[in-house]
């Protein structure tokens, strides 16, 4: 039988990540999604070790700053977008602000490192949270536009489109539609 | 990702259009592993083999002898082995039914076949890059939709 | 007349009975008489005799008062008692006379009386002697002596004389008592027969006052009834006595012409004034000659009723004499109007049902030719008799001549085909039971052996006196059976062929796609890698054959979509309207926002149909709503709704079914009004390919969409005026 669940990534990514490093008895603090402090120095041998257990679950470390910083963009974006409250300001000052990098050093890197841009990224980002607005099934179509900051329906209609190439109504539809397949092989 | 290696399956019984989608890959300079299945059934086989390094992408053609790509779509979702494989449903034009009902199936990607051969590099340029995000920015595999 | 004959009867028997009756009396009374007169003269005989012996002795008496009165003055000297002595000589005579006269016819007793005439005067003597020799005792005794014996000889000849009184009386007596024994019988006799005579008369007159009487209420019920006969056969009688010009006119004569009964006085004058001037004339003419004709031959003229109303009047008479030779003529005039309007209708009916008649005659001929034409015959079963009766033309249809045998069950029997046997067995059995006859199908043998197929219908009628018929019709439908089975064969042909004609368009559409989209892709490897190495003919070459190909590549995107439409076997599912407009709008999101359109959607009803095609019919319309937009103005799309019935829209369909009907409105660039019916047609386009870009499949699409939803699709335009696309879609699918 399935179940439907709901996660905060973050509540989960931390206990994983304090279950998996506890054997390795370190004094460690998990900040935020994606940075862990040690508080003590870890040998390379011990980062190997740590890093094959984490790689089992898809968890890297990253050690390039680059990636690093790339990683805290995407971080900052993800908050961003998933945002209760309307950005008051631009993404783009929104970022520089909060990384402390003028934006378009952020952005080189970024495409550099991905191969997207930032805006796409944000994009992409937007239309992931309009796809799980629209699975949870709890706002309209408008207001998930206007949660998003979309001036219109029609203007998430024609974003979300050009990334995923469906409607978000279909995108609403499939999703209705594999659900009822799963209950049906049960 | 310039060290990380795609693992590109396509299964497709047009000597054509395998050879166009190697093409394009070799020119998209991205490190991809391409294999390619004549049909369905050896589509399966490659599959369940073992040895068989499992792909990160696989693309279907629905236009198969012995076993259409329907037919395929339906079996690897069931085994939750292939659940890492997203699956681009790679195929000549089709009604907007049945596009939604690959996608209802399980299906991840439409690729309906471009007819010149840059456009075809863009759709697949697409297709890596959005699965990349997918994997890279834990994205949630199940609404990975994308129809091109 | 029998009457008449015994009343005669009873006359002559009457006065028979009667001179009879009085005849016997006559006679009896005759008899009775002389038997009376006998007993009388018997009676005075005796009575004559008793006097006679009681005068005697009266006689005798007064002698002896004599005597005593004699004796006593003797005695006494007295001349007192020479009284009764004196009287007493008066009383014997006077005795002696009566006896005289009483016996006048008997001798003997005459001669007997003179005898005692002398000797009572012998006597007499004495006494006359003795008183003068009164003292001379001597004397006294030859007195006393003699008296005595003169006494005594009185004394023997009144004895003798009253015994042949005696005598007599006896005799008389006897006779007395012989004719006073006969003479009550004969009295009685005649009592009796007169009695019999009296009773049976009685009886007779009885019997015929009753018979009278009996007529006589005969003749007042007859009279009553006359009246009344008058009354309800609306005729009146008359009576004229020519002699004296009188006339009589009944009650109801009044009556019928309005006035009440005896109203007027009954003269000619009066009469004449209610005959209808018109008809004045006449009824003079035809009464002209009545004592000639010695009747009045029956004749109708009108009359004014007093209340104005005209009424036809039918006079006839006859002409009798009565007791004073008087004529007398005898007539009954009858009210005939309603007769005469009846006489009239009639008539009229007549010449109806003759014109119907020929009418008829010629519907039978024409229904027999009928038959003969369409194949099939009639037939009628009487309900009462159960018996058949067959057309010419249902013989024929069994292959044989007409009226060549008893229509029957049985003797059709025999035509039907072994295994349809039962059907006409269960539909008598139907008829029988329920009185009705569904419509059956069977097989028949024909005469000469062919195989027929036929179907009976029948209905039951009850004609005007309630008898109860069940008309048939037996049609010979092998014809349309064999064209049935053709048509259904030619439509499961076509209906094959139509299918294989789809698949061969999807599959040639879908087939073509592939080598050309090879093509494209190869020129487009050769324009990328190799386009330098050709010459600039070549390269304006690839590029013409690149153009080529994106044409054909459209086309048959177009054509595969087409293609796609016609699939009609997708289930009807329950459409929210809103939902599909939703999606239309989000699919055409960019376009919408990049022209800048408006659309107006009212609140969209819940259909039925086919989701994915009415989504693409929206799509279709609404995008070429956009496209054919005017540049300087932004597209507004409208798009209204209602629930209309089918007779008030100007579709096909004018039932009373209700369609839901969309108007979906723009403000593009119109069309030609002529060109409306022309744009649904596929591949029809109203501007150069250069012009707007498309196949004009889109409009072929949607009329085949609405097609597949049994529904009309209309367009309406005026150029620069915007474009309205009405789309009527059933509601009950």
């Amino acid at each position: 039988m399935k179940t439907f669940i709901k996660f905060d990534i973050n509540i989960v990514t931390k206990k994983l990540l304090e279950d998996l490093l506890k054997p390795f008895d370190l004094k460690f603090r998990v900040l935020g999604f994606g940075e862990i402090e040690f508080l003590e120095n870890v040998s390379e041998e011990k980062i190997n070790q740590i890093t094959a257990v984490l790689n089992e679950y898809g968890i890297e470390i990253i050690e390039n700053q680059k990636s690093i910083l790339v990683q805290k963009i995407k971080d900052v974006i993800t908050e961003m977008v998933n945002s209760d409250e309307p950005i008051a300001v631009k993404s783009s000052v929104f970022l520089a602000d909060k990384l402390n990098h003028s934006y378009g050093y952020l952005s080189n890197l970024f495409s550099e490192v991905t191969y997207t841009s930032i805006e796409n990224y944000i994009i992409i980002q937007k239309i992931e949270v309009a796809k799980n607005l629209i699975i949870n099934n709890q706002l309209t179509l408008t207001e998930i536009a206007f949660k998003l900051n979309y001036s219109s329906v029609a203007h998430l209609s024609t974003q979300f489109k050009n990334i995923t190439g469906i409607t978000p109504s279909a995108f609403q539809r499939i999703v209705k539609k594999r659900r009822e397949i799963s209950i049906k092989t049960l | 990702m310039q060290k990380e290696f795609l693992t590109i399956t396509l299964a497709d019984d047009d000597e054509d259009d395998r050879l166009f989608f190697q093409d394009a890959f070799e020119e998209l300079k991205i490190n991809t592993n391409v294999t390619t299945c004549n049909d369905g059934v050896e589509l399966m086989e490659y599959l369940s083999n073992p040895d068989t390094i499992l792909p990160n992408i696989l693309f279907l053609d629905l236009n198969m002898p012995r076993k259409n790509g329907f037919e395929c779509l339906l079996e690897i979702k069931k085994e939750s082995r292939f659940d890492n494989i997203a699956i681009a449903i790679y195929s000549t034009s089709s009604s907007e039914e049945d596009i939604e009902n690959t996608f209802v199936h399980g299906a991840n990607i439409y690729i309906k076949k471009p007819s010149d051969f840059a456009t075809l590099k863009k759709v697949l340029s697409e297709v890596v890059t959005l699965n990349w995000q997918y994997h890279t920015s834990g994205l949630n595999k199940e609404n990975f939709l994308l129809r091109l | 007349m029998i009457r008449i004959i015994n009343t005669f009867k009873s006359r002559i028997f009457l006065n028979i009975a009667f001179v009879i009756s009085l005849a016997s009396i006559f006679f009896t009374a005759s008899i009775t008489y002389k038997h009376i007169v006998e007993l009388n003269k018997s009676t005075d005989l005796v009575m004559k005799s008793y006097e006679v012996k009681l005068n005697i002795e009266n006689l005798m008496s007064e002698l002896k008062d004599a005597e005593t009165g004699f004796r006593g003055y003797l005695l006494y000297k007295d001349k007192a008692f020479l009284n009764p002595f004196n009287n007493s000589r008066e009383n014997v005579d006077k005795a002696f006379i009566r006896i005289k006269r009483l016996t006048k016819e008997n001798k003997t007793q005459q001669k007997n009386l003179r005898e005692l005439y002398r000797l009572i005067a012998i006597r007499y003597s004495y006494f006359d002697e003795y008183r003068e020799i009164k003292s001379d005792y001597k004397y006294q005794k030859y007195f006393i002596a003699n008296s005595k014996k003169a006494m005594d000889n009185v004394r023997k000849k009144t004895d003798e004389m009253s015994k042949l009184e005696d005598y007599l009386l006896e005799k008389r007596e006897k006779s007395f008592k012989d004719t006073s024994f006969y003479t009550p019988f004969y009295a009685l006799l005649i009592i009796i027969i007169t009695l019999f005579l009296i009773v049976v008369a009685y009886i007779r007159i009885n019997k015929d006052l009753i018979s009278l009487r009996s007529s006589n209420d005969r003749l007042m019920v007859i009279n009553e009834s006359q009246k009344l006969a008058e009354i309800i056969g609306k005729f009146g009688s008359w009576e004229v006595n020519l002699e004296r010009n009188s006339y009589q006119f009944s009650d109801n004569l009044y009556r019928l012409l309005g006035y009440e009964p005896q109203e007027f006085e009954p003269t000619l004058e009066e009469y004449l004034k209610t005959i209808h001037p018109d008809d004045l004339d006449f009824v003079k003419t035809k009464s002209a000659n009545i004592l000639e004709l010695k009747e009045l031959p029956g004749y109708t003229y009108r009359i004014i009723k007093k209340d104005g109303e005209i009424r036809f009047f039918h006079a006839t008479g006859i002409l009798i004499q009565n007791n004073f030779g008087e004529n007398i003529l005898v007539g009954t005039t009858q009210d005939v109007t309603d007769h005469q309007i009846y006489t009239e209708k009639i008539k009229k009916n007549n010449e109806e049902l003759i014109e119907y008649n020929k009418r008829l005659k010629i519907y039978d001929e024409s229904s027999k030719q009928a038959e003969i034409l369409g194949n099939y015959g009639s037939w009628i079963l009487n309900f009462e008799t159960l018996e058949f009766i067959y057309s010419d033309n249902k013989f024929r249809l069994l292959g044989c001549e007409p009226q060549s045998f008893n229509p029957s069950i049985e003797n059709l029997l025999e035509f039907v085909h072994p295994d349809d046997k039962h059907i006409i067995v269960n539909g008598n059995q139907s008829i029988i039971d329920k009185g009705e006859l569904p419509t059956i199908n069977y097989r028949i043998i024909r005469k000469d052996g062919e195989l027929r197929n036929f179907r009976t219908t029948a209905k039951i009628y009850t004609d005007s006196l309630g008898t109860k018929n069940m008309i048939g019709t037996t049609q010979d439908i092998t014809e349309e059976i064999l064209k049935t089975n053709d048509l259904k064969y030619k439509n499961l042909e076509l209906e094959r062929s139509n299918k294989e004609l789809i698949e061969f368009n999807y599959a040639a559409s879908h087939d073509l796609q592939e080598p050309l989209r090879k093509i494209q892709t190869f020129i487009s490897r050769i324009n990328d890698n190799e386009i330098e190495n050709l010459s600039e003919k070549g390269k304006e070459y690839m590029d013409r054959i690149v153009n080529a190909a994106s044409r054909m590549r459209i086309l048959i995107d177009d054509l595969l979509q087409y293609s796609r439409t016609n699939k009609s076997d997708a289930l009807f599912e329950t459409i929210n309207l809103n939902e599909t407009l939703s999606n239309v709008t989000q699919d055409l999101s960019e376009t919408i926002l990049e022209n800048e359109t408006t659309i107006h959607l009212p609140k969209l009803p819940t259909i039925k149909g086919i989701p994915f095609q009415i989504q693409q019919l929206f799509i279709n319309l609404i995008s070429n709503s956009i496209k054919y937009r005017k540049p300087e103005v932004n597209p507004i799309i409208s798009i209204a709704y209602e629930k209309v019935k089918a007779k008030t829209e100007n579709i096909a369909d004018d039932s009373n079914s209700l369609y839901h009907k969309f108007i979906v409105n723009d403000n593009g660039i119109g069309f030609e009004p002529e060109h409306a019916e022309k744009i649904f047609l596929l591949f029809n386009r109203l501007h150069g390919k250069t012009d707007y870009p498309g196949t004009g499949v889109g409009l072929a699409i949607c009329k085949k969409i609405i097609s597949n939803h049994n529904g009309y699709i209309q367009a309406i335009g005026k150029p620069n005026e915007g474009a309205t696309i009405i789309i009527y879609i059933p509601v009950d699918l």
